[in-house]
């Protein structure tokens, strides 16, 4: 009862980030306000909003008030302007600094991360799917169908991913976060499908199992109604594992060019861009990583709870 | 616990034993290099990078200048023309050896030739030096006929090109074989002032002074390693921990950030090359003249340039850099002035009817939205930082830029294949001025005319100026191709790159000349400092 | 046995037919198969034709099958057009460099995860086996790829102590016994680290999960009772029992290993097997491609036949089928 609340915890903390994602970034995650002034600050940075009188903006890293004068500072330059023309000075605080194009670090991350958790959410319960399915059929029928399905996921196991992958973006026209599921749950059913199957062929020489059949239920009805239910409890175990491998597979896609494009940040093209750019600013890798972490490490603990649970 | 301790005091007698080294040889320097080279066969060679380091250690018959247009002897004394310009006698020096002993005379010459229009080579170059030269004749050791098929400019640039390599070593493999065997890999026979001593495939290539080279004085480095770190921020990390002493390319932001240390020093020079978007007029949109310059107004690339290259940029007007002698220094670029593209586009027929934000237009009869596709290459992360910079301009004149980055393969193949609405990319220019292989009309079918231009007038202009011999007045003609060229904007020209090399304090900076033909263009007389 | 070596051969034929899927399906990707063709726009038809004949490119799609078949049989991979070198030689090559990082990671992960997992069981409930263990589940959670970042960024950016790539410094060749020990060490010690952290932490829970229920069972608990030395009963009896399933985990982890960890590889630059083959598929070398995919499949599923049979010899239950 208390794991399930525990569960039921980080389901509703994962709704309620993918729902106000949106809503609590501090700055736009796609367009930098300004490009040349705001880039590649360093964590903890501090700008400055100023507002003049004709409504226009102006981004400053520095200013002062000194005999009716307001001095800043730029990046590049620096210059003064009449006081009773500032309207407003705006404090913008860049937590985890800013990158080459001037955008939040902070507000990128948050915004990425709901296509990062959407895609490995929503790919691994898709590849679950078709392992269940492979690995049903697989144990209930036997013999040579059972055969011909395991070495074809022998073969899927096999198959080098990356070549896999590039094969599919040949065969797909146009790339959108779908096709990206559909890849993803592609690559990683195997272990699932293997699973199932192990636990169909076990539970089929199960007591309850052989006293059903002695009773006469029809086969599909046992293999659906009794021995899948039971089957597929052991494999659940294996969803949340799955959500933090492919949240990380797709920072790999990215340097393919599949997945999701530019400008759109995600936690995987965040790390592979900052990977890049390493020396000039270091700090960009660093929140996106620790939210993987966090979020794998919430998996694997949902994952642990309920595995001992069963224990 | 005692078993515990053990490994540690392997580890230490281990360090202890480590740090007593012997002094090695400190007359030696790194290069790092993200790529190995293809070949040590000239060749087979396709990168710039290999021929950079190639040219140290095979001789030319004579040395480019940065000009591209004067040349020094090197293994070549002196050369004659004969009157009527169409063919060029080369006096060979009398003492320059392989490094197996033999001696390099004039039939080398002749055989890398032949060796060089050979079809079942297929050397990447061949196509101008099959068109234009007729044959190369030895008629000594030392003396080498060249006869051109007609006069023109370019005539030494051309048989320059030809690497020399040793006949008795490489007639050994037919042609045909060449591509298929890795013999010329496993002890390369050269003559330059450096020799190869090692090559570890992805790993090391270590090149030590030909001590039989004919000019004593040089070099005056005794090895050089170049250490392949395909990684670029491990490479980078390495040249600022003073493990390498030479990078050819350091990204603009790093130059930037490291500018006043005092343990190396960043060189900038101009590169034959420029970065483009090539607006694909098979698609409607930019079939039109004025969208296409609308667009050139409507993109900021000054601040592309300070933003995102750090200023290490010169804007492109032509596809002639304005280092290159071709240029026309009369253009000046399109500046950014939105509400000129905006008058531009309004004129073009595309108004925001619907009020949607995005603009539209009726084609054929059917309403189009102005919304489109830019694609490029996942590899450069500078181009996929471009991409979104010009994806918030465009916005604002209420265009929808999608952005799609492919694999380098699946990218060139989609340019070649014309398959795309914009292209973001760069050219590498040739040192002989003509423009046919990209907009040249007959280039659309075959060729590299990839965004299907046509205009015939420029096609005439083109052909008539790449074949004249006075250059001075060519230099008329191309100004002309150039204004056709700027005023139709099939590209909307970018920027012309700025490369950063980078040098350690080890290396004497006075000795040490980078221009746009190489970063190692001296490497012989590089000394390391005092 | 029989059937451990009828799987052997199923394997190798299984892998055989991996690597024809690929042989085929490699032909589908977009490609300008030579830099040649894009760099240089006027190579005419019939030069990009000689240089696809020098290739066996030419010939029917069927017959080069065929003929890479052929060469399987008698040993010959191929050739590699990038390398011009036997594709053999290519993946030998690159063995040894994945090897070089691999072992280590193998030693490192099964020594230290086996180690903390006993230390973490025998304390088990106590401060210290809590912290073991969730800090194991931490460290099984970071994606290496990030891992290995971080390493970089603190030993060879922050406080340069360690070089971040390669696997030995350029003039290796000069250097002693020692020497070449020391630096080999020093080269590989991040990469190992960063391989061999995520399998550490999964099978120092493993092994912990395996002890914890040797030491519920029966026969420790009649032992203890007996008043059996407390050494004995750990060393003769609880040990082995825990360790042997812990040692099926071999077969399971051999590809990630052996196999070459692209990620791993690209961000320390190692030339080992996962570079090379992004490497081969990025440049389109066919013969490459298919022999490394070869290679890879063969050890992936031998892999899983090692683990299925160690499983079986340790637990008679589960027969091999």
């Amino acid at each position: 009862m208390k794991n399930q609340r525990k569960i039921l915890g980080i389901a509703i903390l994962i709704i309620l980030y993918l729902s106000l994602a949106d809503i609590i970034i501090p700055f736009d995650p796609i367009a930098s306000p300004d490009k040349q002034n705001l880039s590649n600050l360093p964590p903890l940075s501090k700008a400055y909003e100023l507002t003049i009188e004709s409504g226009e903006k102006m981004f400053v890293l520095n200013y002062r008030i000194y005999n009716r004068f307001v001095y800043y500072d730029q990046k590049f330059s620096s210059g003064k302007i009449e006081i009773d023309k500032l309207k407003k000075v705006k404090t913008l605080l860049f937590v985890f600094g800013t990158d080459n194009l001037g955008r939040d670090v902070l507000s990128r991350t948050i915004y990425g991360g709901k296509f990062s958790l959407i895609i490995g959410i929503f790919s691994s319960l898709l590849a679950f799917i078709i392992g269940v399915f492979v690995g049903t059929i697989s144990g209930y029928f036997g013999g040579i169908i059972d055969k011909i399905l395991m070495r074809a996921t022998d073969v899927f196991l096999a198959f080098p991913k990356l070549f896999l992958i590039l094969v599919i973006i040949a065969l797909t026209p146009s790339q959108t976060i779908l096709s990206l599921v559909l890849v993803l749950s592609l690559l990683n059913w195997m272990s699932i499908a293997r699973l199932i199957r192990a636990e169909f062929l076990r539970l089929k020489e199960a007591e309850f199992v052989l006293a059903l059949e002695s009773v006469g239920l029809p086969g599909l009805r046992i293999a659906l109604k009794h021995i899948l239910p039971n089957a597929i409890v052991p494999a659940l175990i294996n969803i949340p594992l799955m959500v933090g491998d492919i949240i990380l597979t797709e920072s790999i896609l990215s340097f393919l060019g599949f997945g999701v494009q530019p400008p759109t940040p995600t936690w995987g093209n965040m790390i592979s861009e900052a990977e890049k750019s390493l020396i000039s600013t270091w700090w960009l890798p660093i929140l996106p990583g620790l939210l993987i972490s966090g979020t794998v490490l919430a998996m694997n603990w949902i994952s642990d709870i309920t595995f001992e649970s069963k224990t | 616990m005692r078993f515990n301790h053990l490994p540690l005091f392997l580890l230490i007698t281990l360090i202890i034993f480590a740090s007593c080294t012997r002094k090695t040889e400190k007359n030696y320097i790194i290069i790092g290099s993200t790529i190995d080279i293809d070949s040590f066969n000239p060749y087979l060679s396709t990168s710039l990078f290999t021929q950079d380091l190639l040219d140290r250690v095979y001789l030319r018959l004579a040395v480019e200048h940065e000009d591209y247009k004067t040349f020094t002897p090197l293994l070549a004394k002196r050369w004659e023309w004969s009157k009527d310009s169409t063919q060029i006698t080369f006096y060979l020096r009398n003492d320059v050896y392989w490094t197996d002993g033999v001696k390099t005379t004039a039939y080398d010459v002749e055989f890398s030739f032949k060796a060089a229009t050979s079809p079942d080579v297929a050397w990447l170059n061949a196509e101008d030096i099959i068109r234009n030269i007729e044959f190369v004749k030895a008629l000594d050791e030392t003396t080498l006929i060249v006869k051109y098929r007609y006069v023109y400019p370019y005539q030494l640039t051309d048989i320059n090109d030809v690497w020399i390599v040793p006949k008795h070593i490489y007639e050994k493999i037919p042609f045909s074989e060449w591509r298929r065997n890795g013999y010329f890999d496993e002890k390369p026979v050269t003559n330059g002032p450096y020799k190869v001593a090692r090559w570890e495939r992805g790993q090391i290539i270590e090149l030590v002074k030909n001590e039989n080279y004919f000019n004593k004085n040089y070099p005056k480095i005794q090895k050089i390693f170049v250490k392949i770190v395909p990684n670029e921020s491990n490479l980078l990390l390495q040249f600022l921990n003073g493990e390498i002493d030479v990078l050819p390319s350091i990204p603009p932001a790093v130059a930037e950030k490291y500018e006043n240390n005092p343990n190396f020093k960043f060189i900038k020079y101009p590169f034959l090359a420029y970065e483009y978007i090539g607006w694909n007029q098979k698609n409607k949109i930019f079939a039109d003249k004025r969208v296409r310059q609308a667009l050139s107004y409507g993109i900021n690339v000054d601040e592309i340039i300070k933003v995102i290259l750090k200023g290490n940029a010169v804007r492109a007007t032509s596809p002639f850099p304005s280092i290159f002698w071709a240029h026309n220094e009369k253009l000046k670029p399109y500046p950014y002035d939105p509400e000129k593209a905006k008058k531009l586009l309004s004129e073009a027929g595309w108004k925001d009817r619907d009020g949607d934000g995005i603009l539209d237009n009726v084609i054929n009869g059917k309403k189009v939205n102005f919304k489109f596709t830019l694609i490029t290459n996942a590899e450069n992360l500078t181009r996929k930082e471009i991409a979104t910079a010009i994806q918030n301009d465009l916005l604002k004149l209420g265009i929808k830029m999608e952005i799609q980055v492919f694999e380098f393969n699946t990218f060139m193949r989609h340019i070649l294949n014309k398959n795309f609405d914009a292209v973001l990319s760069g050219w590498r220019v040739a040192t002989k001025p003509d423009l046919a292989t990209i907009f040249h009309s007959e280039a659309i079918k075959a060729g590299h005319n990839i965004v299907s231009y046509s205009n015939l007038y420029f096609d005439k202009l083109n052909d008539s100026a790449a074949v004249l011999n006075n250059l001075s007045e060519a230099k008329i003609l191309w100004d002309k191709v150039q204004e056709i060229i700027y005023e139709d904007q099939p590209y909307t020209f970018l920027y012309e790159p700025i490369r950063i090399s980078g040098i350690s304090k080890r290396i004497d900076l006075k000795t040490v000349r980078m221009n746009s033909i190489s970063f190692l263009y001296n490497l012989p007389e590089w000394e390391l400092s005092k | 046995m029989r059937l451990v070596l009828k799987r052997l051969v199923n394997s190798i034929f299984l892998s055989i037919g991996i690597a024809t899927l690929v042989f085929f399906l490699i032909r589908i990707l977009p490609s300008v198969s030579f830099p040649d063709i894009y760099l240089n726009p006027r190579l005419s038809e019939e030069m990009i034709r000689k240089i696809e004949s020098t290739y066996g490119l030419d010939k029917p799609l069927l017959i080069q099958f065929l003929n890479w078949l052929k060469g399987i049989i008698t040993g010959n991979l191929g050739f590699s057009f990038i390398h011009r070198k036997p594709v053999i030689n290519c993946i030998m090559e690159s063995l040894s460099s994945t090897l070089t990082i691999g072992i280590p990671a193998l030693v490192y992960s099964f020594g230290v995860g086996i180690l903390i997992g006993v230390q973490s069981a025998r304390n088990y409930g106590k401060l210290i086996d809590r912290i073991t263990s969730s800090s194991l589940l931490v460290l099984y959670s970071i994606p290496s790829f990030w891992l290995g970042i971080i390493l970089i960024l603190l030993f060879s950016y922050t406080f340069r102590l360690l070089p971040p790539s390669g696997l030995h410094s350029f003039n290796f060749n000069e250097m002693n016994f020692f020497e070449k020990t020391f630096d080999l060490l020093h080269h590989i010690f991040l990469p190992a680290l960063t391989l061999g952290t995520p399998p550490m932490a999964a099978i120092a829970k493993f092994t912990r999960n395996t002890m914890l229920k040797v030491l519920s069972q029966t026969y420790i608990k009649t032992a203890i009772a007996k008043g059996l030395d407390q050494k004995t009963i750990f060393y003769r009896h609880i040990l082995p029992n825990a360790l042997l399933p812990v040692i099926t985990l071999f077969g399971l982890y051999l590809p990630v290993f052996f196999a070459g960890s692209i990620v791993i590889e690209e961000i320390f630059s190692i030339p080992g097997i996962g570079k090379s083959m992004v490497d081969s598929i990025l440049q389109r070398d066919y013969p490459l491609t298919v022999g490394i995919t070869l290679f890879v499949s063969f050890i992936v599923i031998v892999g899983n036949l090692i683990s299925d049979v160690l499983y079986s010899i340790f637990d008679p239950r589960i027969r091999l089928k």
